[in-house]
């Protein structure tokens, strides 16, 4: 497969992206701002969560040959924000900057591939977008941190469960951002040699 | 930059324009603007040896070193 094709490829499922992310996001909105809470677009935000420090521990078992164990785990819960409920805007209002930061991203890419040009790679604005990019990935992770807070306050408020905690993956958008970033300053120099060779005479 | 590049007075002294010493040393016009302008990073050996050839004079002719300030 020839490179241009597979720049096709991405171009197309980010359009694709960027359409399905963008149709939710206004359904969001639309049914946020006229009171319509039943709508299946404004769906009740749900946690993973789990109990941890509970005494109890789970009874590990062994398939037929030893080779897999497993347990099943009991601390497990499944936690539903009302969507009825003011203090339960925030994760919300979290959500949905998520998603507008997920279009910026996608937006950002859309860009890249636009001003991507085979016979000249290195252009300067490329290393511009790069570099948002790595912010708005940086940014996606400081809003999950915030969430994990926001959702696990809230629930140690009103869950008589102890140490019920928010399983959240933090940390990888922020090494997405960071290699990203580091991939920019690298571009960066590429586009300063491709400078260099074209005012070589 | 601290090279000065003096290739506009080589060529007023020869009488000869950028058009036609592009054509004879075989580089585009812009290139040879650049050049002349002091916009270059760097020059090749082979250009700077057509440029010699055809303005009949040495690389230092064309090219000064003054210190920067």
């Amino acid at each position: 497969m020839k490179i241009k094709h597979l720049i096709t490829i991405l171009k197309f499922m980010l359009i694709l992206g960027f359409i399905i992310v963008g149709a939710s996001l206004i359904f969001m909105l639309y049914n946020l701002f006229t009171g319509n809470t039943n709508s299946r677009y404004l769906t009740a935000t749900s946690y993973e969560m789990q109990a941890f420090g509970l005494k109890e521990q789970p009874v590990k078992l062994y398939s037929a040959d030893s080779s897999i164990s497993y347990a099943q785990l009991n601390d497990h819960y499944k936690v539903t924000l009302e969507k009825n409920k003011t203090r339960n805007a925030l994760p919300m209002l979290l959500s949905i900057f998520r998603l507008l930061t997920a279009l910026a991203i996608m937006w950002i890419f859309l860009r890249i591939l636009k001003e991507l040009d085979l016979s000249r790679p290195f252009h300067p604005r490329i290393v511009r977008y790069a570099k948002i990019a790595a912010a708005l990935f940086i940014f996606t992770d400081v809003l999950n941190l915030v969430e994990y807070n926001v959702v696990n306050s809230i629930v140690h408020k009103a869950v008589p469960v102890p140490y019920l905690s928010y399983l959240k993956e933090i940390g990888s958008s922020t090494i997405t951002g960071v290699i990203t970033f580091l991939l920019a300053v690298v571009y960066q120099r590429g586009v300063q040699l491709q400078s260099d060779q074209d005012l070589t005479i | 930059m601290a090279i000065i590049v003096n290739l506009d007075v080589v060529m007023a002294m020869r009488k000869m324009s950028l058009t036609e010493l592009s054509e004879r040393v075989g580089i585009t016009l812009s290139n040879l603007s650049i050049l002349k302008t002091g916009r270059a990073k760097a020059i090749r050996f082979e250009t700077l040896e057509a440029i010699c050839r055809e303005l009949n004079c040495q690389p230092g002719d064309i090219l000064a070193y003054q210190p920067d300030e």
